[in-house]
């Protein structure tokens, strides 16, 4: 069964084939490696302009709309909503 | 009708039509930037749904529909040429985007400019995903139009807010009113035909 060198290691660790000592420095190494390489990736691959906008504006439209919906309402819609009752349907 | 809905029908449908006019009052002002102009759109709206009340079905959602009046309300004004999505700078400029920590200086304001010089149909769908909440299969039954013009609007929109923000081109008042006019004047033709539905 082929083996990516993700998955080596840490199958190696748990079967005891690697001493405690190298797997400590390959391991750090190693992780170390990766994740600097997955961090770079994610960097590069997250589209700066995609489909999604950046949550900061994302937010502030929702915020935008919120700030509305909390306002108080002006007297005149209870003024309105009083009328509509005398109004035939 | 022979028969009118109960007394409690009606209690329950003004219970219900006063409850949503906050997210009216916001969908408005996105809409058409004025807040006094909004209102006045609200206003119209709540007695054209008080109107329209036999045609609201109890159970579904109140704010869906008052919306699709609100939105042809506001497309039949346009087309009269009342509304020039005007902005109100007073109000805006008081509200400040950025939470203290974030690095990005944006205001709601600007943010809220940029939103004003898309085109009606694109500035809707944004709102109405991006701000309202609302689904994309939602805000295509509210614009009475294809999930698929929705998905593309609103991804439209996103782009041109983004490219505003991103290279700072975000405009001024007056640069924005005539833009969002000239915008609004290209997409009057194609939004004409279905301005008239009222929901059903």
């Amino acid at each position: 069964m082929p083996r990516v060198p993700g998955r080596l290691l840490p199958s190696a660790v748990e079967t005891g084939l690697v001493s405690c000592f190298s797997a400590a420095v390959w391991g750090g190494k190693l992780l170390r490696m990766t994740r600097d390489k997955g961090m770079k990736n994610i960097g590069h691959e997250r589209p700066k302009r995609g489909r999604q906008p950046s949550p900061d504006w994302a937010s502030g439209l929702r915020r935008l709309y919120d700030s509305v919906v909390e306002e108080p309402l002006p007297d005149s819609f209870a003024e309105l909503l009083k009328d509509l009752d005398s109004k035939d349907v | 009708m022979s028969n009118p809905r109960s007394a409690a029908d009606a209690v329950s449908f003004k219970r219900e039509l006063t409850a949503v006019i906050p997210h009216l009052r916001a969908f408005a002002r996105g809409l058409c930037g004025r807040p006094d102009l909004a209102d006045d759109l609200v206003q119209e709206t709540l007695l054209k749904a008080w109107a329209a009340q036999e045609r609201f079905e109890p159970g579904t959602s109140m704010r869906a529909w008052t919306f699709v009046i609100l939105r042809n309300a506001y497309l039949t004004d346009m087309r009269r040429n009342r509304f020039r999505a005007d902005y109100d700078e007073t109000v805006a400029e008081r509200i400040l985007v950025a939470p203290a920590g974030q690095e990005s200086p944006l205001h709601l304001s600007d943010l809220h400019r940029a939103l004003l010089t898309l085109p009606p149909e694109r500035r809707e769908a944004l709102l109405l995903v991006g701000a309202g909440g609302f689904s994309y299969e939602e805000a295509a039954e509210i614009c009475q139009c294809a999930v698929g013009t929705i998905k593309s609007r609103v991804g439209r929109a996103r782009a041109a807010l983004s490219a505003m923000i991103e290279e700072g081109a975000i405009p001024r008042r007056a640069i924005a009113d005539a833009v969002a006019h000239d915008a609004i004047m290209e997409e009057l033709e194609e939004s004409a035909s279905s301005v008239e539905h009222t929901p059903s």
